[in-house]
């Protein structure tokens, strides 16, 4: 979760911020705070937050402008805005643009926490189905291998079976032994890259192709 | 040599081409082997093949294309079918079609050898 772990709160009232720094720490979260829009970007390019809390009303870059630049830049950040009562419309302007969650000032703490809460575990469901999708996609690209494989492997111990037609009575048991020692291995390799075939494809719940089973 | 039997042998793998072809001449045939789908009509437009082995995993032209294509213009020449992907919808389809049979890889030498043996010698007897 070392992706998700770090929370950004952006406020130009230093108050604001350190009250909401002190309130989530304590309940387990890691949070940065910057005092405006500018320093809030910057911090936002320097590490990644899985959640920023901003104020929209900011003097140099505001809410909209934070907004703007984590759309752009950081795809997987959500963002819950902080305004005042008297700009009810300016929140639902930045839900409009995108902002997860809103919460108007002044605000009960618990109002906060709540909003949080949803957020994580919003990005954790999202980390979740992200994981879930690559290992979708590995398991995809294991069976294709797996498959690939096939061929080479029926030329080792194709020519390998051959081999051992023509080695008669008389051959050289040494060699014998060699290519009995071929045909051997690519059959367990066989049945080694079968059952991991059967482990990816359950691995998709998809059921295996069915098999005449030649060897 | 009248009664020289042509087996084709369709495949874009070069290894597996060539022990196709050294299993179709150990089993007493004429092989004839080719890369591509596209090779392999030209091939069958001008000899009588008493058997095609065709692989369904190959670029461009694929399988079971290849094989509706020979049977715009031959009902008649016996089709076995290898792959490396089991028994897949293409597979399913080609055999619907009357492909007789799918070699998975990778193969018994000597039951594929014998299955050879016995198509040819079923479908096209000497004569």
């Amino acid at each position: 979760m070392a992706e998700m772990s770090k929370i950004l709160v952006i406020d130009d009232e230093k108050r604001m911020c350190d009250s909401i720094k002190v309130l989530l720490s304590n309940i387990g979260y890691e949070v940065d705070t910057a005092e405006n829009g500018r320093t809030g970007i910057e911090r936002l390019k320097s590490e990644h937050y899985g959640l920023v809390i901003t104020d929209l009303m900011m003097p140099e870059l505001d809410g909209f402008a934070v907004m703007k630049y984590i759309k752009e830049n950081c795809s997987n950040t959500l963002i819950i805005v902080i305004t005042g009562y008297a700009s009810v419309e300016s929140a639902v302007r930045a839900i409009r643009s995108g902002a997860y969650d809103y919460i108007l000032k002044p605000f009960d703490f618990e109002i906060i926490k709540i909003s949080v809460e949803r957020a994580w575990d919003k990005l954790k469901l999202e980390q979740e189905l992200e994981k879930t999708r690559k290992l979708a996609q590995v398991a995809e690209r294991a069976i294709t291998l797996n498959n690939e494989l096939n061929s080479p492997l029926s030329v080792t111990s194709g020519f390998a079976q051959l081999l051992q037609m023509r080695l008669g009575e008389n051959s050289d048991e040494t060699v014998k032994r060699q290519v009995n020692a071929i045909v051997k291995a690519s059959e367990s390799m066989h049945q080694m890259t079968s059952q991991f075939q059967r482990f990816a494809r359950n691995l998709l719940n998809e059921s295996p192709e069915p098999s005449l089973g030649m060897f | 040599m009248a009664d020289k039997r042509y087996v084709l042998i369709v495949d874009d793998n070069e290894d597996v081409r060539q022990l196709f072809y050294d299993i179709v001449e150990l089993s007493g045939f004429t092989p004839r082997a080719v890369g591509s789908g596209v090779a392999a009509l030209q091939q069958l437009k001008t000899t009588p093949f008493d058997l095609v082995i065709l692989d369904m995993r190959m670029p461009d032209l694929n399988g079971l294309d290849t094989f509706k294509a020979i049977r715009q213009f031959n009902s008649s020449v016996p089709v076995v079918l290898t792959t490396g992907f089991g028994m897949d919808k293409s597979v399913q389809e080609a055999l619907s079609m009357g492909a007789l049979l799918c070699i998975e890889k990778p193969f018994n030498v000597a039951r594929t050898m014998k299955t050879i043996q016995d198509i040819v010698e079923k479908e096209s007897p000497k004569k």
